[in-house]
């Protein structure tokens, strides 16, 4: 008896083992691709409504569709990579290029992936998703960072925004207003949204990049104690938001003052244009002030957005077909709407101008991308950098170091985090 | 003998499972991280060897690693005896005989059902942002509220309030330990005309104690290693004034992917707990009392 559950349980065991070594064989040899991407609700059901019609129109193959929020996708997705596990496709940005420049064998190059179609991109355009020479995304939305501005509001004061204005225009503007109604703030002090500033202010008076070819930072700390003297005085009187308003707010969608009316000014990436206008006030868009005669203006313009493909994938053939119906089909871009920003592909744009599908906003938007420098952006600014630079504005904005002691404290830790990504 | 042997064969059959998961998910990794401290690794690329650079890049060059120790000291020497002195408080109140006991220690143990959860922490937040439901009731008593989050003199102390408010498991077994306790000793005390403050001191306390110790060693291990209210709540800020350890490791690992560092956080973070472990152990000898012990 005792020995019977013995081979009882070994049995259950083994059996349990099994399983788990079937569980993703099903349909093993059958040609499936895995999608992944992140975004919100839109996106989702439009990218899901694109592969669904990919799936309709080829039965004999398959797309998995795998798809999450921003948090935590690109933890995950290296975290696949790494193992050998990733989806075939995957969304990406050129943000995560300071990641994985030193390992470009993550990536297919999409130059020698057979059946993809290029065609609809210039050369230009494909440079900015290659990592030396080598081209490891598709392009997707044109994008660039704009201002977004409270239309009622602006009216009310009887601030007139014509679209050009520098740094002190836009100081005089706010402080116009503040005049008639002191409750008004400027612009919204999402850490973001100050962080771009910033560094639009570092790059418009070095005229270098943020951070050059060479892995160094384009500007000096002389600079960048400028930065945030000027950026502590605007704090004050209100030209910007205070920090302790917004220290737990990731975007101005979340910002209490700015749904209520009380801001002037946010921002927003073109690429998330269509969720950042749906307020309970009438909003227009315009391009953000710039110091005169800058030579660089520190946007990031042009697509930013990706799909890549993993190097390791077993069915380059479908996962082409996949893209090319997505990205250039007239089913697939119609179905993917500009949930991704308008595409950068011209075949893809085409088809959303022949049905009507760009609306005036997006064009306003894309004229001023059109109007905004081509500063790209050869080497991304890591989040290490990042987070030690919001860490910087936090520590002048709530006052517990001057502009000059934090920008030599900056200098310091930057230059030692750069130096490792060199 | 044989029989003896076979009964060990099908004791171990039957925990096999657990092994493997003990042996996969925790040996391994706690011997694999340990090797990694002492390499620079990306997860993308292999990982180098690097000697003890990183147990000296965490003393000499990371200025974050001293700051989030000590948010993280000050959080688990806040919460943890708080969270303590609650649960035993309410545990002695649901320790009576009153109609209906039933349901109120269900409802008093609701919030740990939740755990360390991410709803918690949102609910949280909602309640104590600047606007929040809590400072909206302050505002009705006409009491202007602070920045509960948003100030870096309260937002460590609202994070806290999280973990004490999650007292549910510890109050449970204060309750065991206190059915535990005879009744005869508080009657004999009673005659002797103890009050009700000499019946706890002397009484209670020292027959919990040892109750008071589990309580205690697992409360501050899993303090130290607290990661999703300070994630969700407030990402570690304003000004790193919430940024527990578990933060700065989570960020090395999985937002610079700097692996080697991280396990180098991970050991510290061990050795720390053991420390404090070994300490509270040594402790124990002054203040612990079993009900069966001679002295």
């Amino acid at each position: 008896m005792k020995k019977n559950t013995g081979f009882f349980l070994l049995f259950l065991l083994l059996s349990s083992l099994s399983l788990f070594a079937s569980g993703d064989k099903e349909g093993a040899g059958a040609k499936e691709i895995r999608f992944a991407w992140w975004g919100g609700d839109a996106r989702h059901q439009a990218t899901v409504a694109a592969i669904d019609a990919y799936n309709a129109a080829h039965p004999e193959t398959f797309v998995k569709a795998e798809y999450q929020g921003w948090d935590g996708y690109y933890d995950k997705l290296i975290t696949q990579l790494a193992a050998g596990t990733g989806p075939d496709v995957f969304q990406f940005v050129t943000a995560f290029f300071s990641d994985v420049r030193k390992n470009p064998e993550l990536f297919y190059d999409l130059r020698k992936l057979e059946g993809l179609d290029l065609t609809g991109w210039s050369d230009t355009t494909l440079d900015i998703m290659s990592i030396d020479g080598k081209l490891v995304g598709t392009p997707l939305g044109q994008n660039a960072r704009i201002l977004v501005y409270n239309k009622d509001l602006a009216d009310k004061l009887g601030v007139k925004i014509d679209g050009y204005f520098n740094w002190d225009q836009f100081h005089s503007m706010v402080q116009a207003a503040k005049k008639k109604d002191p409750s008004v703030v400027g612009y919204s002090g999402i850490m973001d949204q100050i962080y771009y500033a910033l560094m639009g202010y570092l790059v418009q008076t070095s005229g270098k990049m943020f951070i050059t070819d060479d892995v160094e930072f384009g500007f000096s700390e002389r600079n960048l104690a400028d930065g945030l003297a000027m950026m502590l005085t605007w704090f004050e009187d209100g030209t910007f938001q205070a920090l302790n308003k917004t220290a737990l707010l990731n975007s101005a969608w979340s910002d209490p003052e700015w749904l209520n009316g009380q801001v002037l000014f946010s921002e927003t990436p073109v690429t998330q244009l269509g969720q950042q206008m749906k307020y309970g006030f009438k909003a227009d868009i315009t391009r953000y002030w710039v110091k005169d005669g800058a030579k660089l203006t520190g946007n990031p313009v042009g697509p930013n957005m990706m799909f890549c493909v993993n190097s390791q994938t077993a069915q380059a053939a479908l996962v082409a077909s996949t893209l090319n119906f997505v990205l250039t089909g007239e089913e697939g871009v119609k179905a993917m709407e500009l949930q991704r920003g308008v595409p950068s592909n011209k075949k893809a744009y085409d088809v959303l101008v022949k049905n009507n599908m760009i609306d005036d906003m997006t064009r306003k938007a894309m004229q001023i991308v059109d109007d905004t420098d081509t500063g790209l952006y050869s080497f991304i600014d890591p989040n290490e950098i990042q987070d030690a630079l919001k860490d910087t504005i936090q520590v002048v904005g709530f006052k517990d170091q001057t502009p000059a002691e934090e920008a030599k404290n900056f200098m310091e830790k930057g230059n030692r985090i750069l130096s490792s990504y060199k | 003998m044989n029989k003896i042997k076979r009964k060990e064969y099908v004791g171990y059959l039957y925990i096999l499972p657990w092994i493997i998961g003990f042996l996969t998910l925790t040996i391994a990794p706690f011997v694999s991280t340990f090797l990694f401290s002492f390499t620079d690794y990306s997860v993308l690329s292999g990982p180098k060897f690097t000697g003890l650079s990183n147990y000296v890049t965490m003393f000499t060059l990371d200025d974050l690693f001293l700051k989030s120790l000590k948010v993280t000291l000050v959080y688990v020497f806040f919460s943890v005896p708080c969270k303590l002195v609650f649960a035993l408080f309410v545990a002695m109140i649901l320790n009576r005989d009153i109609k209906g006991i039933g349901v109120y220690r269900t409802v008093y143990y609701l919030p740990s059902i939740f755990g360390g959860s991410v709803a918690l922490s949102v609910l949280w937040r909602m309640l104590f942002m600047g606007d929040g439901l809590i400072n909206r009731m302050l505002a009705t008593l006409s009491i202007n509220g602070p920045d509960w989050l948003g100030d870096t003199h309260y937002s460590l102390i609202t994070i806290s309030l999280l973990q004490v408010w999650q007292f549910g498991s510890s109050m449970v077994i204060f309750l065991v330990g206190l059915k535990q306790i005879p009744d005869y000793l508080y009657e004999a005390a009673m005659i002797d005309g103890a009050g009700k403050a000499k019946r706890f001191l002397h009484i209670t306390l020292p027959l919990l104690s040892p109750i008071i110790f589990f309580n205690l060693i697992m409360q501050t291990i899993n303090s130290f290693q607290t990661f999703t209210a300070a994630y969700v709540v407030t990402s570690g800020g304003p000004m790193h004034s919430t940024y527990l350890y578990a933060l700065l490791l989570y960020d090395n690992a999985f937002r610079y992917f700097k692996m080697g560092y991280a396990s180098a956080l991970a050991w510290f973070l061990f050795m720390v707990l053991l420390v404090v472990t070994s300490l509270l152990f040594k402790s124990s000898g002054f203040w612990l009392h079993y009900m069966d012990s001679e002295n």
